[in-house]
């Protein structure tokens, strides 16, 4: 009874055209085990459909055969695996080998991405010390810059013509005491360069003092820190002076020179 | 028709599986003309179908272990080999020659226009079997057997009920059946 309905169902023909699910095919090889009958007719149809699609005129050309059987002979080997046997790996399988492919993937990501940040902190620590020193340098060539130009207008003071060098001593021929001005007599800018003088007591300070058709004008105070010898100290103008003087008077400077307190002197 | 059958499925399986040669070319003789329609009518070129066919045997030859007859009819297996073969091989190269641009539905489509008219009749010389089965019976036993359509797709497909279908693949081959049993 059985038989017959599954006989007359369809199955067994689904299952020789391969369109049958697994289920289903499981069901057809059960039968067939169990009732002869089954086989003989499963037979029948395989025999039917084979016949039906051989049917005709067409033959497949020999060389196809040929060529078949050379391949086979020489014993090459087909790496491209076909869809049929893709089929029969068990989904389950893929499953686990999916898994564990993603599980090592991960592992393998995270240690990638723990030498990146350690790489990356490395990095901005370094990029930090960098800017550091670069800032250091940029600072440094400022300087350097400045002070070129400063030698630069100092050259092109004392190249020139009109620029005068006077000597300031003291009125002791024996005394090292002295000082070197710089005069602009054209320009009226006046610098010194160099004093030869002892360190002010507290609460004093040198004052350049330049008499003028035979008065004495104030050239303003000084700091023997900037008058050392390798640079120029600019003073205020003058303009027609004959003699440059420095007298020691209160800090900040005195409207009218105190001569007593003369260090050292000299004509233009 | 038909070579005398020599072997049972069972020798010739574990024959093949031997690695024996003339088992092989048995199976060569017997199933290729049938693949060959196979692998033809969803590639639609014969130069193209005897290279495929060519490959599906290699392939079984290499294979022969993997088959598994709790799995299946040896035909079944070997069927289903170059339906997937044909079928890979027009989606890959669908840039070619006169399947360009054919999306598999368009092969079907183009497959199914061959069954409304008569043309490829001649081609393929199945005149005296195919005038005794109705064309609706072709149908449905044509995309079963070379498209690999289950019967649920054929009932979508076709728009006809899946009983229906059922009933129409089994009368199809009973009919088929006594066409050559003539």
């Amino acid at each position: 009874m059985e038989l017959n309905s599954i006989i007359s169902s369809g199955l067994l023909e689904s299952y020789v055209l391969g369109t049958s699910t697994a289920e289903e095919t499981k069901q057809v090889q059960g039968l067939c085990a169990k009732y002869p009958e089954v086989l003989v007719e499963i037979e029948a149809i395989e025999e039917a459909l084979l016949t039906y699609a051989s049917a005709g005129n067409t033959d497949v050309p020999v060389s196809v055969k040929e060529n078949i059987f050379e391949k086979i002979n020489a014993g090459q080997i087909f790496p491209e695996p076909s869809t049929v046997i893709k089929k029969n790996v068990p989904l389950r399988k893929l499953y686990v080998y999916a898994i564990a492919a993603s599980v090592a993937f991960l592992v393998v990501s995270l240690f990638g991405n723990i030498i990146q940040y350690m790489k990356v902190q490395k990095t901005s620590t370094e990029i930090s010390l960098l800017n550091k020193e670069n800032e250091y340098y940029a600072e440094q060539f400022k300087n350097q810059q400045t002070s070129l130009k400063m030698m630069e207008s100092n050259i092109a003071l004392l190249s020139d013509p009109a620029t005068k060098v006077i000597r300031l001593k003291n009125s002791d021929p024996a005394s090292s005491l002295g000082a070197v001005i710089h005069w602009n007599s054209i320009k009226h800018s006046t610098y010194i360069s160099l004093a030869k003088l002892p360190e002010p007591p507290a609460g004093k300070q040198y004052q350049l003092w330049a008499i003028v058709d035979g008065k004495p004008v104030d050239a303003g105070v000084f700091d023997l820190s900037g008058a050392t010898g390798s640079n120029l100290q600019k003073m205020k103008e003058i303009s027609g002076a004959q003699v440059f003087a420095i007298t020691l008077e209160n800090k900040g400077g005195s409207p009218v020179p105190t001569l007593s307190a003369m260090q050292v002197s000299g004509s233009v | 028709m038909l070579t005398k059958i020599k072997y049972t499925e069972e020798e010739l399986i574990s024959l093949i599986q031997g690695g024996d040669r003339d088992a092989f070319e048995y199976l060569y003789d017997n199933y290729s003309k049938a693949l060959y329609k196979v692998i033809y009518t969803i590639v639609a070129s014969n130069e193209e179908t005897e290279d495929i066919l060519q490959n599906v045997y290699v392939k079984i030859w290499h294979n022969f272990s993997t088959y598994n007859k709790e799995k299946g009819r040896l035909y079944t297996w070997m069927l289903n080999i170059a339906r997937n073969s044909a079928i890979d091989y027009t989606r890959s190269k669908q840039n070619k020659t006169n399947l360009q641009n054919r999306t598999s539905d368009n092969i079907v489509s183009e497959i199914d226009k061959r069954y409304m008219n008569d043309v490829n009749y001649d081609h393929i010389g199945l005149k005296n079997v195919l005038s005794g089965l109705k064309k609706e019976h072709q149908t449905i036993i044509d995309l079963a057997y070379y498209e690999g359509y289950t019967q649920e797709e054929i009932a979508q497909k076709l728009n006809i009920p899946l009983g229906t279908v059922k009933t129409k693949v089994r009368q199809a081959i009973i009919r088929l059946r006594e066409i050559l049993v003539k």
